[in-house]
């Protein structure tokens, strides 16, 4: 399956009983000084295509290290990560920067927008890094930011928006190449009950109607109860994967 | 300035542009291929506009130090050059008697000056055959009471003033020396009116070996052309040559014949030296030559004169080389060239031969040169002109090399704080570049970030560095020209050429984006998620050198200090007469300074943040400091 393409991620045939996330024995250990703490131990866990899962447990817990692991956006230290079916480890820094721009968004819980480009332009990023045109890319952001309901807001800085827009901006981006897999870090943790739900019921949709897998990290009960599934961790540990089973 | 460390400025200018012109057509072209990244790159200049103007600030330290330094050398040279042209005048070649020949007796007769004439008058080149009398004498002025001991006295023989009428009244009018057949007159030049306090119509004493005589002043000139005094004398006073003939003794005689060539100086340089060339070889005896040619045609002093030349510095001198060079390659031939007779006349290169026999310790050979060597010519043939043009560049390529040695400690910092400044920037903003690695933007595309803002930021820099470079040599060539009284004769005045100011600008912009370039690269390695969550780069953890990297990194601390200490350690074991001692002393202080800070800078990206490595980094930094200690050592 050739990596950088979010579309053929989603349309390679890949068997629906295959998972399209795989961790085995991750772990994640962090050094400062005298102080060493094992983020992971040995976790384990799969996500099938399609499914929405949600990872929950008490701050400290190893939620967001696991997200962060299994996205690629850190190393890990012992174990395998892959994503259908290709090794997270034996790809270059090259290779999985597309990967990242092409086959997954990411979604924070501080929306983490550039400050100096338009809701436009941070929508275009992705885009124009996956390859897409100037002009390609002009249009496709219009239409994601109008999926998310902010068609009038295109040339806004995220300053002159709201946190609810901020969010609806960042899913937006998250969703500009269409990728397979969507993980977000807390998504709805900065945002009032309104926007919370609103944001939970778009990207509830987005999980039904385009059937995207998404990965999320959250506190919040609500937020979990609409996912198909909840990973409980503590101490680094899986303790419960929603699946009757755990690594501990 | 012609040269910089040897190289020719229009070369250097040439590839510097050309240099400048890629870097900024690729990051245009790179630019243009993804706007967004431009974007982000340039809108974060007006984010923070204090910020942004403080760094341009930093920045231009560089571009300042080296648009001063090349200033200054242009100046220097530009003022020495005009002095030397102010001397000289409209005399490209001047031909003297060889005192050696004569055993003191440096006078010559009309034979001479009409084999001179002979050989010229169809050359086309020429514009000008002058026989003169040149000497030191004292003048004074009995009612000002006011006497100059050494004034240059020049007798010109009046019915050979084509090609030498370049004299100019302090009125700005051409001046007139026809005056000068009257009896009793003379014309003064405006130094020596000044120190005499002399005007038109007083009555001068010139007090000669044969008694005193009163002239009166007919005009007062600018100090050029044969007005233009010496070397060391610029007060001048001309007298008809019959009058000075009459007053030293010397009816019918010349102490010297003076060539003007025709055109303008940057054409008739070529020329100049081409017929003191050819003058040289009218007046060169075969026979001497030849008894020189094989007196010298041994293994043994060729060997020796090889050796001379390896060991080259002091011991051959800056104008010498070539013409030894030469002078040995000759000598290879059956039979004594041109070239070989040319090179042997030079006074400098006969000198260094007489030296190397001299080593070689044999008598018979020392004694077999010394007669050829005295017969060898009937005039020593020069082109002074060339010969001070010569001084003053290497003069002004003096200074620049000071100044840019004494500024390269100076712009190391400039460097430096470029580095820091950008990896300062580059932390302000590290959860907005965590966020773009996160979207999937790559490693180089943050790097080219940098380089745009990077480039914005140097372009700005080295504009304004070349123009506050200007402002500060403007007022050091003034603080120069205050110390060199006008006394000294020598006018001080500002110069700067258009190849300076693109070395400069372009040579500032190259340095900066490099340095922009090498601290973007840094930047780029980051954790993206320590940067998201906005965290410091040391949670992340170091991966553990393996020992061929440990190894690497202290051969990096210690190569640096040891170019240093070889250097110095050969200039020591040469007893300092190494081949060309400023050349080496450039090479060991200023070039591996540019290299040794990227070497460094590298070593502080690999150390940096490792808990491990005490003694590399201990290494690294005594590195750092040696140098500073062997160029202090050195100067």
């Amino acid at each position: 399956m050739p990596v950088g393409d979010g579309d053929s991620l989603m349309d390679t045939g890949q068997s629906i009983s295959e998972p399209i996330i795989l961790a085995t024995g991750v772990t994640k250990t962090y050094r400062s000084r005298d102080v060493v703490v094992e983020a992971l131990n040995n976790v384990s866990f799969e996500v099938m295509p399609g499914e929405m899962v949600a990872v929950m447990g008490p701050s400290g817990s190893g939620k967001t290290t696991l997200l962060n692991c299994m996205s690629g956006l850190d190393s890990i230290d012992a174990g395998d990560v892959s994503i259908a079916g290709q090794l997270l480890r034996t790809m270059s820094d090259d290779t999985l920067s597309d990967y990242r721009a092409s086959s997954m968004g990411f979604v924070f819980q501080v929306y983490n927008l550039l400050p100096v480009l338009s809701a436009q332009e941070n929508v275009e990023l992705p885009l124009v890094l996956a390859g897409a045109s100037q002009k390609q890319a002009r249009v496709q952001a219009g239409e994601k930011l109008g999926f998310v309901g902010l068609g009038d807001r295109t040339d806004h800085l995220p300053a002159e928006l709201s946190g609810g827009q901020q969010q609806r901006v960042a899913i937006a981006r998250a969703l500009a190449n269409d990728p397979a897999i969507v993980w977000a870090d807390e998504p709805t943790g900065n945002l009032d009950s309104t926007n919370a739900g609103e944001i939970m019921e778009l990207l509830v949709r987005l999980n039904k109607e385009v059937r995207q897998t998404f990965v999320l990290v959250t506190h919040s009960e609500e937020v979990g109860a609409v996912t198909d599934r909840i990973v409980k961790m503590s101490d680094g540990v899986v303790i419960d994967d929603g699946n009757g089973e755990s690594n501990s | 300035m012609e040269k910089l460390f040897g190289v020719e400025m229009n070369v250097l200018a040439g590839v510097l542009l050309g240099g400048t012109v890629v870097v900024l057509v690729v990051v245009l072209l790179l630019a243009l291929r993804n706007k967004v990244l431009l974007k982000l790159a340039l809108r974060n200049i007006p984010r923070r506009k204090a910020q942004s103007v403080l760094i341009v600030v930093g920045l231009m330290l560089s571009t300042t130090i080296i648009m001063s330094a090349l200033a200054i050398g242009d100046s220097v040279s530009s003022s020495i050059r005009s002095a030397v042209l102010d001397a000289v005048g409209e005399t490209d070649v001047r031909l003297t008697s060889p005192v050696a020949a004569r055993f003191g007796d440096d006078y010559l007769d009309e034979s001479f000056v009409v084999r001179v004439r002979e050989a010229v008058q169809d050359d086309e080149r020429v514009d000008g055959v002058i026989p003169l009398i040149r000497e030191q004498l004292p003048l004074l002025n009995e009612a000002t009471d006011k006497t100059v001991a050494g004034t240059s006295v020049v007798g010109v023989s009046l019915d050979s003033l084509r090609g030498f009428d370049g004299l100019q009244s302090l009125d700005g009018g051409s001046g007139d020396l026809t005056g000068l057949a009257a009896e009793s007159t003379v014309v003064i030049n405006r130094t020596l009116s000044t120190k005499l306090d002399a005007e038109i119509g007083d009555l001068i004493t010139l007090v000669a070996p044969s008694g005193r005589g009163q002239y009166r002043v007919i005009d007062i000139v600018e100090d050029k052309g044969l007005a233009g005094g010496e070397e060391q004398v610029r007060s001048a006073a001309l007298f008809s040559i019959e009058t000075l003939q009459g007053v030293l003794g010397r009816e019918g005689q010349y102490n010297m014949i003076e060539v003007s060539v025709k055109g303008v100086l940057s054409v008739d340089e070529g020329d100049s030296d081409d017929l003191a060339e050819e003058l040289q070889l009218l007046f060169i005896d075969d026979e001497a030559s030849n008894a020189l040619f094989q007196a010298l045609k041994t293994p043994m002093v060729v060997e020796a004169l090889q050796a001379r030349l390896d060991e080259g510095g002091s011991a051959v001198g800056p104008f010498s080389s070539d013409t030894l060079d030469n002078l040995v390659a000759e000598l290879d031939k059956d039979a004594p060239s041109d070239e070989f007779k040319v090179a042997i006349t030079d006074t400098i290169t006969l000198a260094i031969v007489g030296g190397v026999i001299e080593e070689i310790g044999d008598p018979e050979l020392a004694q077999s040169l010394l007669i050829p060597a005295s017969q060898l010519v009937d005039m020593q043939v020069a082109a002074i002109k060339n010969q001070g043009l010569a001084i003053a560049e290497l003069i002004g390529g003096f200074i620049v090399a000071l100044f840019s040695i004494f500024g390269s400690f100076s712009i190391i910092v400039g460097l430096l704080l470029i580095f820091l400044v950008f990896v300062m920037l580059a932390a302000a903003r590290t959860t907005e570049m965590g966020i773009i690695r996160a979207v999937g933007t790559k490693r180089r595309h943050l790097v080219q970030m940098f380089a745009y803002e990077g480039i914005v930021y140097s372009i700005g820099a080295a504009l304004l560095g070349t123009l506050l470079g200007l402002l500060a040599s403007v007022a050091l060539v003034g603080i120069m020209g205050g110390l060199v009284g006008e006394d000294d004769g020598f006018d001080f005045t500002y110069n700067v050429t258009l190849q300076s100011i693109v070395v400069a600008f372009s040579l500032g912009l190259v340095l900066t984006a490099i340095t922009v370039a090498v601290s973007a690269y840094r930047v780029s390695k980051l954790n993206i998620v320590v940067a998201i969550r906005g965290l410091g780069q040391e949670f992340v953890q170091d991966e553990t050198p393996t020992v061929g990297r440990r190894i690497f990194n202290v051969l990096k601390a210690l190569g640096g200090p040891y170019v240093y200490v070889y250097g110095t350690w050969r200039l020591r074991r040469e007893g300092w007469r190494t081949q060309n001692r400023l050349g080496l002393f450039l090479l060991i202080a200023a070039i591996p300074l540019p290299i040794l800070f990227f070497v460094y800078l590298f070593d502080l990206i690999q150390l940096r943040g490792t808990g491990h490595g005490l003694f590399t980094r201990i290494l690294g930094y005594f590195g750092r400091a040696i140098p500073f200690v062997w160029i202090a050592i050195i100067i």
